[in-house]
């Protein structure tokens, strides 16, 4: 579960990077609303670490109303190419995985 | 006041990851420890009291579970394995007790055997293990120039010499030191 988790978390951040701006904090916080991406919040900074050094994000600090400043992750263009692409094989892999698990569906 | 990374939890915490994260390349490691720090005082107000710094910690998850991470995400590279206790203490003796034997050959052998085990180890990062190389055979360097210190007024006794190997030997010591609580800690006992 781990390692498919790990497989398609990077398109998760990705994704929602794609209507804007976020901070590392609340990419976490979206993150573990979801219980099956929801790992460790710390076990996550790695992956978005990877995303800036891939080229797939980058990052800027804004000054914030409260505390010290954040840092905000945001979608480059080779980011959104590569969520474009994750997106379209998506739907096609999915139904694929669900044909062979669900009993029946196989013909 | 004092800013949320001041707090002895939260120092606690980071050098434990950072102790975790020691196989990573010391950019990645770099951060790693950035990124938690930003987190923790993006998160945590200056002030905070121990059950507020103790459950940002609790969320953050274990250093151990955060160093796994990293590490997973880097290819090529393998977490640190606990070895034997007695391979271990193989090792450090033979790292400790080579320094005096220099004189007669046997310990250069011997320190150079404790350097390959060292090397082959799997219970070290890189950093600890080159540490540990030098300070194993630093011996053949520091005695000399320790004898010939001690010697410089033309008196080189059998005190002199036996004062050589002991300071030469005090570098293996400290390595041998920082490697057997390296190889300790990676214990699951230790957990």
């Amino acid at each position: 579960m781990s390692q498919l988790r790990k497989g398609v978390l990077e398109y998760c951040v990705l994704a929602l990077l794609r209507d804007g701006p976020r901070y590392g904090v609340e990419l976490l916080d979206v993150l573990a609303g979801s219980p099956v991406m929801a790992t460790s919040q710390g076990t996550l900074y790695p992956l978005l670490s990877r995303l800036r050094r891939s080229g797939l994000a980058d990052t800027f600090l804004m000054e914030s109303a409260s505390g010290p400043s954040r840092r905000y992750y945001q979608l480059t263009d080779q980011g959104r190419q590569a969520l474009e692409e994750f997106a379209g094989h998506w739907p096609g892999f999915r139904d694929a995985v669900d044909r062979f698990l669900v009993p029946g569906a196989e013909s | 006041m004092s800013n949320a990374l001041t707090h002895p939890l939260v120092r606690a915490y980071l050098s434990s990851v950072e102790a975790e994260a020691a196989v990573l390349s010391d950019d990645r490691r770099r951060d790693l420890l950035a990124d938690l720090r930003e987190h923790i005082e993006s998160v945590l107000p200056p002030g905070s009291g121990d059950a507020a710094v103790q459950e940002e910690l609790d969320r953050l998850g274990t250093p151990r579970e955060i160093a796994a991470a990293a590490i997973a995400d880097e290819p090529g590279v393998r977490p640190l394995q606990p070895e034997s206790r007695v391979r271990t203490a193989v090792t450090l003796a033979m790292m400790v007790l080579s320094a005096p034997f220099w004189v007669v050959g046997v310990g250069v052998v011997v320190a150079v055997l404790a350097a390959v085990r060292i090397w082959r180890s799997t219970a070290w990062a890189g950093q600890d293990k080159r540490l540990g190389i030098i300070c194993t055979l630093s011996p053949l360097v520091v005695t000399p120039a320790v004898a010939a210190l001690l010697g410089a007024g033309g008196r080189l006794g059998a005190y002199e010499i036996y004062g050589a190997f002991l300071i030469a030997a005090v570098a293996p010591l400290a390595g041998a030191v920082r490697l057997g609580r390296g190889a300790a800690r990676l214990r699951p006992q230790a957990a």
